[in-house]
């Protein structure tokens, strides 16, 4: 058979054969690996919220990650810091009960029985997307342990840099309540110490990146509005001296 | 016959200067502005795109006889997305992390003008083999402009070589800056424009 390859009728038969070939392929290679997918986003999570902590890191291995993850008590909590019931389907759209519905997932980090951290994920706006990251806070739910930022859009080499080590470091240590009032955490621009010389202040504030004032503004505002709007009440509740 | 006189030596060496794709024939230009603030970014990405531009080039050149010359844009196009799609989500299942840094690049390479560009101009109308190496050749050309671009990028926009600062604290100290401009496209404009300028100039002395 002669196959006259500019014919209309083969024109057609040939796309149409491209477009089932091509949609089969791709269709059953995500079927197929589509648990494999979702196990390894899930992952992916439980070791965003450890790593705020300083409970795990990049290299540890997802065996690992799950264990770790499952030792951390999670529960639900309102704007009040009440423990509510845990929507069943929590796990597969959070920002749906974060920002309609006023709930969120926070985390215990329990040692022997005894609580040693708190984890709370913590949404805010940077410049070019949404920031989306977990804070981990000492036991006295005052004191920052880490923080890690799982999810942005920010320029690589200048907002991006919220996820490098030295950026992060800058927070442990630091406090989100002067006297019981809550102050939160504020990103300068330039070096803490060139803005204040007062170390009480200091305690609330940390290095800027040059060039990314307005990443580290959304940073700020993580704190003087996210964190200030949702788990005070929680903290205040559930710290320990 | 010397190797350097081989078809296959031409086809790998023109696409590095004489017909490079991005320097000449001006083709890939927006990934190279968007993954050369880094270098580890601009290797991935001319590893990434080098795989994707051989075995579109492959699979096309194998069907190049089947094509009907009306949709023949159409077809690579799906040829080429369905093996980009094919590859992302085999990286996201069995090597999570490296996927992780792809991810942003998978949709850059599915629109790359060189990966169709070659199709065209060459897989369509030559065999796979020959094919094979056009695409690896265009591919070397490509990642060679890439990492040069990353290499200024990196060092003057923010002093450090794959991550390592390479520019010691007193040279800071003693005033210097980093150039923020680099981090940003227009000096990756800059540093492309330099390069296709500078080539421009040895291969037309060359040509004498």
């Amino acid at each position: 058979m002669s196959r006259d390859v500019n014919k209309p009728s083969y024109t057609m038969a040939f796309a149409v054969v491209t477009c089932v070939i091509c949609s089969l392929m791709l269709s059953g290679v995500y079927a197929a690996l589509n648990d494999r997918i979702k196990f390894n986003l899930r992952i992916e999570n439980m070791r965003s919220v450890l790593i705020s902590a300083g409970l795990a890191d990049d290299q540890t291995t997802g065996k690992m990650v799950e264990t770790t993850f499952k030792s951390l008590k999670g529960e639900c909590i309102d704007r009040n810091g009440t423990v509510v019931e845990e929507p069943a389907d929590y796990d597969s759209r959070p920002e749906f009960y974060i920002m309609e519905k006023g709930l969120v997932k926070v985390y215990k980090a329990v040692l022997d029985g005894k609580l040693e951290a708190f984890i709370v994920p913590v949404n805010g706006t940077g410049l070019w997307g949404p920031l989306k990251g977990y804070l981990a806070l000492e036991k006295d739910g005052n004191t920052v342990k880490g923080i890690r930022f799982y999810e942005h859009k920010e320029t690589p080499g200048l907002g991006a840099e919220i996820e490098s080590a030295h950026f992060r470091e800058n927070f442990h240590g630091k406090t989100l309540l002067a006297d019981g009032e809550y102050k939160g955490i504020t990103v300068v621009k330039g070096k803490v110490e060139n803005v204040t010389q007062n170390p009480s202040d200091a305690k609330h504030m940390v290095d800027g990146i040059s060039g990314a004032t307005l990443t580290g503004d959304g940073v700020t505002k993580i704190f003087s509005e996210f964190v200030a709007s949702r788990y005070l009440p929680y903290l205040r509740a559930n710290a320990v001296r | 016959m010397k190797f350097t006189k081989s078809k296959v030596f031409k086809q790998l060496s023109i696409p590095m200067l004489q017909e490079n794709p991005i320097m000449f024939l001006v083709l890939g230009v927006c990934s190279a502005l968007a993954v050369t603030v880094q270098m580890k970014n601009a290797l991935v990405m001319s590893v990434a795109l080098t795989v994707v531009l051989i075995a579109s080039n492959v699979v096309i050149s194998l069907i190049r006889n089947l094509i009907p010359g009306k949709i023949r844009i159409i077809v690579y196009l799906c040829v080429i997305a369905t093996m980009v799609g094919v590859v992302d989500l085999i990286l996201k299942a069995y090597v999570f992390e490296v996927s992780k840094q792809l991810s942003v690049f998978v949709g850059l390479i599915v629109t790359n003008c060189i990966v169709m560009g070659r199709a065209e101009a060459f897989a369509v109308a030559n065999p796979p083999i020959p094919s094979f190496w056009d695409g690896l050749g265009n591919g070397l050309g490509y990642s060679a402009v890439l990492i040069a671009v990353a290499f200024c990028r990196e060092l003057f926009g923010s002093g450090k070589f794959f991550g390592i600062q390479v520019i010691p604290a007193s040279v800071y100290g003693a005033g210097y800056l980093d150039n923020g401009m680099m981090l940003l496209p227009p000096g990756a404009f800059f540093v492309i424009g330099l390069i296709i300028w500078m080539s421009s100039i040895y291969v037309h002395r060359k040509r004498g």
